[in-house]
């Protein structure tokens, strides 16, 4: 069980933390004497009063162990632990201290002491330490000498706590330099590692916008050969149906200008076509309106044609969606012009 | 309120004493004597006898007599000391229920609590008769070796026997009480504390404590001993040698004889019991055997120095529990003031010789060795009692206080040589991932490993918080009364879920079986009270 929170094991005996060993086993006979089951027969919580006043005494009996204890306690426990309030053991602390009221103003007396010397500046403690030290030697009684030997100590002691925060301190300082320096270092490293990576990201973009822009001009370029073209040399009707601008299906080519191109090809087409079929019709001398147009060569023009029409059509609108390879566009050329030139051989011999 | 008696009960003899008049005082039995023989016996007539009747019909009835009944508190059948010891016992030890070790006599099987408590209810018997007053507890002693389950079945025997078991004390500390109780110290000594070492070896059991007695306090810085070396063992070794050159003489092997067992043990005790005064002891068995020419006698003559050197091993056993005491203590032979010997056995001189050369002082003999212990448990008994002012006891835990962890290593809890009561608290936590209990193995010894140590007990810790391994933050308490006796408790810190066992060895009796017991125990006082009235 050890200890309780806020009361160290110096508070269970009673004792100051610089208590010497006789004192700590004096008081220890002396609370064993009270407290021990033995002799509280009918109080069931004397076996763990007990057992904290032997874990208490077994830890400060035994010079290593109550090293160790001393190294383990924060160091302003020993005197703050009589100011916290919500302490358990406080009740049964002060009951043994009334018992014993010399030792009491004992534990004032060098706590003032001690409040004492932590205000005196190093050189005066030190002055105070030589000048103690004479009188220890020179000390008319034990008594006297004791306590000039305990003044002693406790001003060693103050200069040996004060050296060792100084060193702590220094070495806080030093850590937290060394630490500062680090975060300067990796914020140095980081910021360095977000330059990069942002110009790197700016490259990409403006590598990505080149390549739009050269896209985008080649397409401008073939457009305007497409309609230099045009203009030079106005296609050949059937022709302009199947063979449009050979423009590579691009990923944005799914909008309006497809529905528009096919409308205008399906609808240049369709007029080259009829035009066409009805300047047959009237060079084969029938009227294709006639139901007697239907003479043989006539007829078997007029389904030609309306093949044509239907392949057209066919062919412009696979066009227009971007669907059809240069290879069937080229074949379906020559099949189309074929088909043409069948048709009107067909109506001159008719004709 | 009835009277509180200190007993001493020993491996072969027991006593009850009394403070009385600001002194404790031995109680005389029955018979006449200080001591009680530690024996218990049913005869032919289906009587049981306890004490001196007892013993002196073991010659004729060996089977259904039981002796060092104290060697088997406590213990399981199985345990490796017991399978050596039922070797030697003439009467047979039977396993109970629950694999501890009981005896049989006469047909029926007792535990060895109930076999103690016949001899405890025969001293209170005694006590009462002296008194003329009832008596009602008692402090009762036990090796300061004894583990929690020999302890635990002491207690249980004075249960059985109607005494309110007020303290187990150990004996070492009952005889260091008893001689700071003694003029020795008002004499010697004022103010200041001494440091002794009490050196008992008794019947049955060696201890060796080291203890600090002041004016107002008894303190026990360390002890040390061993359960199963005594004067038994001595009288074993001249046995061995009246057997050995028995058979070498006449070829007849005495082992296989039941019937000489109980008289070559009386002759072996009477002569080391010589050997202690005398330079040379004889053995006079006549009739022991017999072969095909008649009757064969044993006559055999032990010279002391066979007999020293013959126990010289023994003797340094016990040396060597002084030497790991005074390593506890961190003592040297030269910080002690007093060498107190106590126990029957000590009276032997080699002893005395060497005890006085290891702590290098003239050992104490102005206390009874006999009658130390029961007078130092009447001074507690009238502590308890609040009779007069009595130093106070601080007494430790002979053994380590362990738990096993997950891969069988013993892991300390509360460390040997503790101040009782004491309470220590360990954490501990899971292994696995989502382990919803644990398993808590208490163990007592100085083994490194688990199967080292004797198992006190083991109890499941169920309801633990679902975590990952290592999570958990299980409390495992150990509490040690002033009995010495342990109560283990674990609780997880989160849950609040908890169980908490007082230890239970598994060769302890459970309250049914007590009050079977107490039963039995009312029956045998009633023959034996209608037997002496018609004596």
């Amino acid at each position: 069980m050890g200890e309780r929170e806020g009361t160290t094991h110096y508070d269970v005996l009673g004792v100051a933390p610089d208590a010497s060993a006789t004192d700590i086993r004096r008081a220890f006979q002396r609370l064993t004497l009270v407290h021990h089951p033995d002799r509280n027969r009918n109080d069931p919580s004397a076996g763990a009063r007990m057992a904290e006043i032997n874990a208490a005494y077994r830890v400060l009996r035994d010079r290593q162990k109550r090293r160790e204890y001393d190294a383990s306690l924060p160091s302003q426990t020993r005197d703050a632990a009589e100011d916290v309030a919500d302490d358990p053991f406080r009740d049964a602390r002060t009951h043994w201290e009334r018992a014993d009221p010399e030792q009491r103003e004992w534990r004032e007396y060098v706590r003032e002491v001690r409040a004492e010397l932590r205000g005196w500046a190093d050189s005066r403690l030190q002055a105070f330490v030589l000048s103690q030290g004479v009188l220890v030697s020179n000390a008319a009684s034990s008594e006297e000498r004791r306590m000039r030997q305990w003044f002693v100590d406790a001003a060693l002691g103050e200069l040996e706590s004060r050296r060792k925060n100084a060193e702590r301190e220094h070495a806080e300082r030093e850590q937290r330099r060394q630490a500062e320096r680090e975060m300067h270092r990796r914020a140095a490293r980081e910021r360095e590692e977000q330059a990069r990576r942002e110009q790197s990201e700016r490259d990409a973009a403006e590598r990505e916008r080149a390549e739009r822009e050269r896209l985008r001009r080649e397409e401008q370029q073939r457009a305007e050969q497409a309609r230099r073209e045009q203009r030079e040399a106005p296609p050949q009707p059937h022709k302009e149906a199947v063979a449009p601008p050979t423009e590579k299906r691009q990923p944005e080519g799914r909008d309006w200008r497809i529905v528009r191109r096919l409308a205008a090809r399906v609808g240049v087409a369709l007029v080259v076509i009829w035009a066409h079929l009805i300047a047959v019709a009237l060079s084969a001398g029938t009227d294709p309106d006639n139901p007697e147009f239907a003479s043989d060569g006539a007829g078997i023009a007029a389904g030609i044609w309306l093949l044509c029409t239907v392949f057209a059509l066919v062919l412009a609108t696979a066009d227009a969606f971007g669907n059809v390879t240069e290879v069937w566009r080229k074949r379906s050329i020559g099949v189309f012009a074929a088909l043409v030139v069948l048709s009107i051989v067909i109506s001159a011999v008719v004709g | 309120m009835g009277r509180v008696v200190g007993i001493d009960l020993g491996t072969t003899n027991s006593s009850v004493a009394i403070f009385e008049g600001g002194a404790p005082t031995v109680i005389v039995n029955a018979e006449g004597q200080r001591t009680t023989p530690s024996v218990v016996a049913v005869n032919p007539d289906g009587e049981r006898l306890v004490g001196v009747q007892a013993r002196n019909q073991a010659i004729l009835n060996p089977d259904n007599t039981v002796s060092s009944v104290k060697h088997l508190m406590g213990q399981r059948y199985d345990d490796p000391k017991i399978i050596e010891l039922r070797e030697k016992l003439p009467y047979a030890v039977v396993p109970a229920a629950n694999d501890a070790a009981w005896v049989a006599m006469a047909g029926n099987e007792y535990s060895p609590p109930e076999i103690a408590a016949m001899i405890l209810t025969r001293l209170k018997t005694d006590a009462e008769a002296y008194l003329d007053d009832e008596v009602t507890g008692a402090v009762i002693t036990v090796p300061a070796y004894f583990d929690d389950g020999q302890r635990t079945a002491t207690k249980d025997a004075g249960e059985i026997a109607g005494l309110q078991v007020e303290r187990i004390i150990n004996e070492p500390t009952a005889a260091a009480l008893a001689y700071g109780h003694s003029d020795h110290l008002a004499s010697s000594a004022t103010d200041e504390s001494q440091i002794i070492a009490v050196y008992d070896l008794g019947g049955g059991t060696f201890d060796i404590s080291i203890v600090d007695v002041s004016a107002d306090m008894i303190e026990v810085l360390a002890t040390n001993g061993d359960t199963f070396l005594g004067g038994d063992d001595f009288d074993e070794l001249i046995i061995g040698k009246l057997i050995e050159d028995f058979q070498a003489e006449t070829g007849v092997n005495l082992r296989e004889l039941p019937s000489a067992q109980q008289r070559l043990k009386d002759g072996a005790v009477q002569a080391k019991h010589d050997l202690s005064t005398l330079k040379s002891a004889t053995v006079n068995l006549p009739f022991i055997a017999a072969d095909v020419s008649g009757p064969l006698n044993l006559l055999s003559t032990i010279s002391r120095e066979d007999f020293e050197q013959m126990t010289e091993s023994l003797v340094e056993r016990t040396l060597d529990a002084c030497t790991r005491a005074l390593d506890d203590a961190q003592l040297s032979p030269s910080d002690l003031s007093r060498v107190l010997l106590v126990g029957g056995q000590t009276r032997m001189p080699s002893v005395q010789r060497r005890v006085g050369e290891f702590f290098g002082k003239e050992p104490l003999r102005g206390i009874n060795p006999d009658e130390a212990v029961a007078l130092g448990a009447a001074i507690q008994a009238a502590a308890l009692s609040g009779e007069g002012t009595q130093k106070v006891l601080v007494d430790v835990t002979p053994l380590t206080l362990s738990s096993e962890d997950y891969q069988g290593r013993a892991i300390p809890i509360i460390p040997r040589n503790t101040a009782i009561p004491t309470s220590e608290t360990s954490h501990w936590s899971t292994v696995a991932d989502f382990q919803r209990s644990v398993n808590v193995n208490v163990l007592q010894g100085e083994g490194d490993m688990a199967k080292d140590n004797k198992l006190l007990g083991e109890f499941v810790l169920e309801g633990i918080r679902l975590a990952k391994k290592g999570e958990p933050q299980i409390e495992l308490t150990f509490d040690v009364d002033a009995d010495g006796i342990l109560h283990a408790s674990a609780r997880d810190a989160d849950t609040g879920a908890e169980n908490a066992i007082t230890i239970n060895t598994g060769t302890e009796l459970g309250a049914q079986q007590i009050e079977e017991s107490k039963e039995r125990m009312e029956e045998f006082q009633q023959q034996e009270r209608e037997r002496r009235e018609i004596d």
